[in-house]
């Protein structure tokens, strides 16, 4: 990762995270050297992106098919009616840009599918990924775990939601833990979803990379952490690394 | 006694209860005491061939029952059972 110097205003922009214990200068800079591949903008991946901005990521790679419709506004963080028919990609960039005219943003109107996501991975130093299908989640999770990019996940699904970082070579995968996608997970319409929720557990994953991607803190590695917002229950699960796993198993070479 | 903690995709089985108190000395017996309390919550949670759905996984006090005794793993009154369920809302 290339580190450029902070400006002035960023010293000023920065400086309440810049006090934070072993964090400072340094993940500062390496933040701002950074690039994160961010699958889908909705209510999990575009609060993700948000808080990656703000930090101060150097550069995103945002994929998201298909224009905004009005069912995005009851989550999605910055979008307004005014933004009703725009591709969601190029939305996003947008008001990103607003928050840091610095970020530099690749926008892909796509959603991750078998033919980009290589390319798409190779491009980033780490991934987030908020998609709403598990057809999508498993490509980019194989493919994470091939070109040995850590991977930050969360999901919802009503109240609930979970969270969990892969370190290929390190840490369990989405498929150690969920080989399969449940049957019922049949499209992106399956699942309620009210603001708070996703938005939780994007910031979360925002957190996740910017641990990550600095090395201050401890990933959720081999952890699932859950929460349930109706019955207020929240758990860290431990989960393993499987050892023949397709993806990130000991056949794999990393 | 133990307490079984329902993911919300199998609540509606369940009386939309989150949280349910389970005599049982096993995660499998308690499975089965659900399953005689509310019929056709286990139905739900196995694939045809018997054994838990892919997608599905099950922990006592925050440990995957794979890495102890699998659906054997012993219960004590304390214990909690956690089932989490596969989603990937965005
Ligand atoms: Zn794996």
């Amino acid at each position: 990762m290339q580190t450029k110097a902070l400006s002035e205003f960023d010293r000023e922009r920065y400086s309440r995270q810049l006090r934070i214990e072993g964090f400072g200068e340094e993940g500062q800079l390496r933040l701002k050297g950074a690039t994160v591949l961010v699958s889908r903008v909705g209510g999990v991946g575009g609060t993700a992106a948000m808080n990656l901005v703000r930090a101060g990521v150097g550069r995103l790679i945002l994929a998201h098919g298909g224009k905004v419709v009005p069912e995005y506004l009851n989550r999605w963080q910055l979008i307004t009616p005014d933004d009703l028919g725009r591709p969601c990609a190029q939305v996003w960039a947008e008001k990103l840009g607003q928050i840091d005219a610095d970020v530099e943003i690749v926008t892909v109107d796509e959603y991750i599918n078998g033919e980009n996501v290589a390319d798409l991975v190779s491009r980033a130093d780490l991934v987030v990924d908020g998609a709403p299908l598990f057809e999508e989640r498993y490509l980019m999770n194989d493919e994470a775990m091939r070109q040995g990019k850590p991977l930050c996940m969360g999901a919802m699904f009503g109240m609930e939601g979970y969270a969990s970082t892969f370190i290929p070579g390190e840490s369990a995968c989405l498929r150690c833990v969920f080989p399969e996608k449940p049957e019922y997970w049949t499209d992106m319409k399956v699942f309620p979803a009210i603001g708070p929720g996703p938005a939780i557990v994007g910031t979360t994953i925002a957190m996740e990379a910017i641990k990550v991607l600095t090395g201050f803190g401890q990933p959720l590695k081999n952890i699932l952490w859950f929460f349930d917002l109706e019955s207020n229950t929240t758990r860290y699960l431990e989960i393993e690394r499987v050892k023949d796993c397709p993806a990130c198993g000991a056949s794999r070479s990393h | 006694m133990p307490t079984l903690f329902v993911p919300a995709p199998f609540r509606k089985s369940v009386e939309d209860l989150s949280r349910l108190e389970v005599g049982a000395g096993s995660v499998s017996a308690l499975l089965r005491e659900v399953d005689t309390r509310y019929p056709g919550f286990n139905a739900q949670l196995h694939g045809p061939d018997g054994s838990v759905k892919k997608y599905i996984r099950i922990f006592v006090n925050g440990k995957d029952i794979k890495a102890l005794d699998g659906m054997e793993t012993a219960l004590d009154t304390r214990d909690e059972v956690f089932i989490v369920s596969a989603m990937a809302g965005g």
